[in-house]
């Protein structure tokens, strides 16, 4: 999979995680960023 | 822009998910009235393959949960409202990283009411493929970095 279409799958995958049950209000993923460039 | 795609797909607040390529971090938060489940959030990683070949690595995970702070068990935990959900607060193995949690206990000491903190997900980190295999154990421990008292 190419870099940018992981970042932003990856992106689209934390948006549709937000569901009523969980337990925090955000974050921030770090991921090593040779593969978001 | 991925993160204008992302917002233009699901009609959603465009600061909702924000990617910084330089720094490699990717923001998220709970869309209002909501709260993000972090075992969704794992199912959901996991669900993209990302690790397979890619040689990505997690470096780490910070959330910020709101809650009821206490000790219990000789343990200070941070209960999650309506549910039995929480996470063990713990302090950072790491020199001059320590400060926060040993403020949050002067805090607690204080009688001051701690409503939000924000930490590092223990254990959420290392190499994508290895780290999505399995989920990591509960309860969470978060490893202070900041915390909130209620306003007086």
């Amino acid at each position: 999979m190419k870099p940018f279409r992981s970042t932003l799958v990856l992106g689209v995958f934390l948006l549709a995680a937000s569901v009523a049950r969980g337990q925090v209000t955000g974050g921030i993923l770090h991921v090593n960023n040779t593969h978001m460039s | 822009m991925a993160r204008d795609a992302t917002a233009r797909l699901y009609d959603v607040d465009a600061n909702l998910v924000v990617m910084d390529k330089q720094a490699g971090t990717i923001t998220f938060r709970a869309r209002k009235g909501r709260l993000v489940d972090l075992d969704k959030l794992h199912e959901s990683v996991w669900a993209t393959r990302l690790g397979d070949g890619t040689g990505m690595q997690l470096q780490w995970l910070e959330v910020t949960a709101q809650g009821v702070v206490a000790a219990a068990d000789e343990e200070i935990r941070l209960k999650v409202p309506g549910s039995e959900q929480y996470f063990v607060l713990g302090d950072s193995d790491k020199a001059g990283e320590t400060a926060p949690f040993r403020r949050l206990k002067e805090a607690l000491a204080r009688g001051e009411k701690v409503v939000s903190v924000t930490g590092r997900v223990d254990g959420w980190n290392g190499n994508w493929t290895q780290f999505l295999r399995k989920l990591p154990g509960k309860p969470r421990r978060l490893v202070v970095r900041d915390f909130q008292t209620a306003k007086p």
